[in-house]
């Protein structure tokens, strides 16, 4: 299986929301990463035919998409980024209507709703109204939406927005399990949502490409230009027009700040262990609008 | 500051305003389908001229006098109308020989020479109108003394009864009561004056409605905080609970003055210019009270002015008791929604059993101690009636006023307490857990794949088109007449006839016109029974020459329902009943449930969000469009069945479906009509025009929304484009849109000319091109 960007292009009047982006997928988690604005979003529309495209194909097992039409988004599951539902329809309610939408057999989605439910712990509230579902409730409602029909397309956009800690590492965990034979496009701006589960990372900003590497190649690369050290709170505002800062967090020593840099300041100490894709954010996708970073 | 910041709303203010304007315009327009401004005129005339004639209080004697002399008038006024039918006749080519003896002793007895003393029929008849209407004053004047005197009289032998005259019963308490009552007004010295501009006042009920419907929303608007969720704050604050809570009691009744005040000042004022009776107005307000026919049982010794007033204080307290009520019963639900279905429930509960429990039911006590008689309020005034408290009678206008004060505090008391007790948090969700129980329930029906359940139950719930699909049906409801059909003398005489012959011509109805016509020359017949002969003669003779000149064979007809009906013709007794202003009505309306119902039907996934993700689906596009389009389709029939199938069960039962098989042609003023159908098959074809017309408006409303992502935008541009040119038209404003939509959706005037069948191929290929628009947008619009 396979998904071909070839050239995509999207362009809303003066704006470049999407720049000849060109990639190929195949089975696997890929995180979508970049800041707010990038074009995760839009790249996504694209997918679901929901924007018309300024130029470029998407490919899917060698055939365009728009030629495939309903055979295409028969393929694919969308969780969208917002949480627009139907509040006077019981989860139930909303998961049969959406497996009619999705023409799945009634005795099919019988089965599918039921075992979704439990998969993300909605058994027990399924005939209550969306209306009264907290907003982690949706987002797992809206999961669920997504995997009916057992999509090989997963496409999540921004899955984890609103979530308290707890149900973020379960919709995680739940994304890890279901990715076996299927492409997941989970695009965020929440690095550590994808550092454990993503297969590869694509890192766009501006609405290009910047990178396409696993994490562990991406954490690689920047090893030796994360650096931690001591200042004062003065040197912090100083520090800060210069470098992508990280955390500041105060110590025994006194006040202590990581950063990324090509070149660290002086009586700042490379960092060897406990490098994440937050660095790898930080050293490529922040600080874009003052012109600095890579 | 309550009051200011409920009615600084930008709804609530644009309701009040159009509300005002609503019903002033539909007040004004039902009083010109009603009464003519000529025969309002006519009478005004001839009341002046008589109060010139007679003293300050004129004697019974005096009126009788003018009774006799009005009597006389419409003698000679129903013999013009009978000599302007044989004229009319004449010029038609009729043979009227058998009715030439009684013509010229009709023309010698009354000294008319014709045509040019014979006034032309439509000054008949509005000089006629008003003359009716002044003799039923006057008589009603003339014997107002005698009419108390019998009260009184019937007093004192009731209570001489022994069945009646127990001591201390409540039978004889009342009886008392009422001598009492009767005697205060014994000696008025009732006047004549011009009584029809209150009479209307008193009659228009639409006032009650919207004067209600718009302090309710003002309840609504105070639920504000709880929708934005400031609840927590306002109730965590030092004034957020009792100060509020009388603060807004405050700004209840202050409105509950200025709705009065605005709603119903503004009806007399136009009652009055209507009526045109500024002139007299002071003469009027300081008449008594039962100068006006209407008062004859009030034994309140007031003028019309006193009453004026007392009638606004009524008002305001049925206002402000009822706005306190519903502002303590919405308090005690924490969600918006539960507290308008609360408020709905009640009031549709009250409604229902106000309009249907019948008088004699032993769940009467539903029907009188109710919002809507309290609202409306006349009977207090107009029917003398006394209450059983404790066996002592007590007037019922008392206990009215007396019940609402007590009404007016329980519910300050109840708004209070809820408002201080209730709590934002709660663990009881009354409303929420019900519907879930609900959901749980008919989880069997809600596990369905099929998306037109879905749509139908998205729109129908959500959408709120059940409410309006409601409303409408009470509307629809109301709207026809309850009365049973009045004939003249010589309609009744004509319908005999019909219903006699009823089917094909035969040598019978010939030999019966025959001996007819030989009665007439022995001046055997009344006027009455010649005109009505008359008719009918020509009917035959029209029907016998169809056959010769057309080869087709009709059959006798009784034509009054279907004439009233669905005539194509447009004609002057269409607007004298009220027929042509329910008709439109009833088209205005149906075309605003079809907008309001479909405009909702495609906005709504994308104002929810839901729009791309439906769209990503493999049925989410056509199939997904054809599901939406077949519930606006049933939207459409619904609305068709509710508003038609009420008209025409009103026909069957005032008329019945006399030969429904018969050509349609068999009806006169069907002659022209494009294709020659049974009537049966003419009924159903008109019926299915009208569905067409509302198909045609459901697909427009489609494209408008098509082009909107909010809803609440998008039923605005409808209701603006879609509603107010045929609404404008309805009051009165001629535009030509306006007047398509009605006349295409009455399906009746368009065929009058018998060529504009294809008319309806307009509507026919803008539904088939507004569908097919709406598809394309909602499939390929990025």
């Amino acid at each position: 299986m396979e998904l071909k960007f070839e050239n995509l292009t999207k362009n809303y009047k003066t704006k470049i929301a999407l720049n000849h982006f060109t990639v190929s997928l195949t089975e696997g988690i890929y995180g979508i990463l970049g800041p707010n604005g990038a074009g995760k979003s839009t790249l996504m529309n694209l997918l679901t035919d929901n924007v018309k495209r300024t130029s470029g194909n998407i490919y899917f097992n060698g055939k365009e998409i728009l030629t495939l039409k309903e055979k295409f988004r028969r393929e694919i599951g969308y969780m969208p980024q917002q949480q627009g539902m139907y509040d006077e329809f019981s989860a139930n309610r909303f998961l049969y209507y959406i497996a009619g939408v999705k023409g799945i057999p009634k005795k099919q989605a019988k089965q599918e709703i039921s075992a979704l439910l439990d998969l993300v712990g909605l058994s027990s509230v399924a005939h209550r109204r969306l209306g009264s579902f907290s907003g982690g409730m949706k987002q797992r409602v809206l999961l669920a939406q997504a995997l009916l029909g057992n999509p090989s397309i997963l496409i999540l956009d921004e899955p984890t927005t609103g979530l308290d800690p707890e149900e973020r590492i379960r919709i995680r965990n739940y994304i890890s399990e279901l990715s076996t034979n299927k492409i997941v496009l989970f695009a965020t701006h929440v690095v550590s949502d994808i550092e454990s589960i993503a297969t590869e990372v694509l890192l766009i900003r501006q609405g290009e490409l910047l990178k396409k590497a696993s994490p562990l190649a991406l954490i690689e690369e920047i090893s030796g230009k994360v650096g931690e050290g001591l200042v004062t709170r003065e040197e912090v505002a100083a520090l800060q027009k210069k470098y992508q800062i990280g955390n500041v967090y105060q110590g025994r020593q006194g006040l202590k700040l990581r950063l990324v840099a090509d070149e660290l300041p002086e009586g700042f100490v490379p960092v060897t262990d406990h490098i994440d894709l937050e660095d790898v954010y930080l050293y490529y996708l922040e600080g874009q609008g003052r012109g600095d970073g890579i | 500051m309550e009051f200011k910041k409920s009615f600084g709303s930008p709804l609530l203010l644009t309701v009040f305003c159009a509300l005002i304007l609503i019903n002033g315009i539909l007040f004004w327009q039902t009083q010109r389908s009603e009464k003519q401004e000529e025969v309002v005129q006519t009478y005004l005339d001839r009341l002046i001229q008589y109060q010139s004639e007679l003293k300050d209080n004129p004697a019974s004697e005096e009126l009788k006098a003018f009774a006799l002399q009005l009597t006389a008038e419409n003698d000679i006024l129903d013999a013009y109308s009978f000599l302007h039918n044989y004229e009319e006749a004449k010029k038609r080519g009729q043979n009227l020989e058998a009715y030439d003896l009684m013509y010229n002793e009709f023309i010698t007895k009354k000294g008319i020479i014709v045509p040019e003393q014979l006034p032309d029929s439509r000054s008949t008849q509005i000089q006629r109108s008003a003359n009716n209407l002044l003799l039923e004053q006057i008589n009603y004047l003339s014997g107002y003394t005698n009419s108390v005197a019998q009260v009184l009289k019937n007093a004192e032998r009731m209570s001489k009864i022994k069945q009646f005259a127990k001591e201390g019963s409540f039978s004889k308490k009342n009886i008392l009561r009422t001598a009492k009552d009767f005697q205060k007004i014994a000696d008025v010295d009732v006047a004549l004056i011009p009584v029809l501009g209150i009479s209307a006042w008193l009659k228009e009920e639409r006032t009650d409605y919207f004067a209600l419907a718009v302090l309710l929303l003002l309840v609504a608007e105070f639920f504000r905080e709880r929708r934005k969720g400031l609840w927590h704050i306002i109730h965590a604050s030092a004034s957020g609970r009792l100060f509020l809570a009388l603060r807004r009691i405050g700004a209840l009744t202050v409105s509950s003055i200025l709705l009065t005040f605005v709603f119903y000042g503004s009806t007399l004022l136009l009652s009055f210019c209507f009526y045109r009776e500024f002139a007299q107005l002071s003469k009027i307000l300081s008449a008594p009270l039962q100068s006006l026919p209407e008062f004859g049982q009030c034994t309140l010794a007031i003028t019309a002015g006193e009453f004026i007033l007392t009638r606004f204080l009524l008002k305001i307290l049925v206002l402000a008791a009822f706005g306190v009520l519903f502002y303590a019963v919405m308090s005690c639900f924490a969600s918006t929604g539960g507290a308008v279905l609360a408020a709905g429930t009640i009031l549709g509960f009250e409604f229902l059993a106000y309009q249907f429990i019948p008088v004699q039911s032993f769940t009467n006590v539903f029907k009188f101690i109710n919002l809507f008689p309290l609202l409306a309020g006349n009977k207090f005034f107009t029917v003398y009636q006394n209450l059983n408290l404790f066996t002592n009678p007590v007037s019922s206008t008392l206990g009215a006023f007396a019940g609402l004060i007590v009404l007016f505090f329980i519910s300050c008391f109840a708004a209070v307490f809820v408002q201080i007790k209730k709590y934002p948090v709660s663990g009881a969700k009354l409303f929420a857990n019900f519907f879930d129980k609900i959901q749980k329930k008919f989880a069997a029906v809600s596990m369905q794949t099929n998306t037109f359940f879905s749509e139908l139950f998205k729109q129908l719930i959500s959408g709120r088109g059940l409410i309006i699909l409601f409303l409408f049906a009470i509307m629809m409801i109301r709207l026809p007449s309850a009365k049973t059909v009045l004939y003249t003398f010589e309609e009744a005489i004509l319908l005999d006839y019909y219903q006699d012959f009823e089917g094909e011509v035969t040598e019978e109805t010939f030999a019966f016109l025959e001996a007819q016509k030989q009665k007439a020359e022995q001046g055997k017949l009344t006027y009455e029974q010649l005109s009505a002969l008359m008719e009918f003669d020509a009917y035959i003779e029209g029907l016998t020459d169809y056959e010769i000149t057309h080869g087709t064979k009709l059959s006798v007809v009784n034509p009054f329902g279907y004439k009233a009906y669905f005539s194509p013709r447009k004609n002057e007794v269409d607007e004298w009943s009220g027929r042509s202003f329910r008709d439109q009505a009833r088209a205005l309306l149906s075309i605003a449930a079809v907008v309001l119902l479909v405009s909702v039907l495609f906005p709504c996934e994308k104002q929810k969000g839901m729009y791309p993700l439906l769209r990503s689906m493999s049925r989410g596009r056509l199939e997904l469009f054809r599901a939406k389009a077949f519930v606006a389709l049933i939207n459409c029939i619904i609305v068709w069945l509710l508003a038609y199938s009420l008209e025409f069960m009103e026909m069957i039962r005032q008329y019945g479906l006399p030969c429904p098989g018969a050509p349609v042609r068999s009806i006169a003023d069907f002659r022209d009509v494009p294709v020659s159908f049974s009537i049966a098959g003419y009924l159903l074809f008109l019926y299915l025009l009208r569905l067409l017309v509302l198909i045609f408006f459901a697909a427009c409303t489609m494209v408008l929304t098509s082009f909107f992502q909010e809803q609440r935008t998008a039923v605005l541009c409808s209701v603006l484009l879609l509603l107010v040119p045929p609404a404008l038209f309805f009051i009165g404003i001629p535009n030509f849109l306006g007047e398509k939509a009605i006349y295409w959706l009455l399906a009746r005037y368009e065929f009058s000319s018998g060529k504009q069948l294809a008319a309806y191929l307009i509507p026919l290929f803008a539904s088939i091109a507004g569908i097919w628009i709406s598809l394309v947008r909602w499939c390929r619009a990025k």
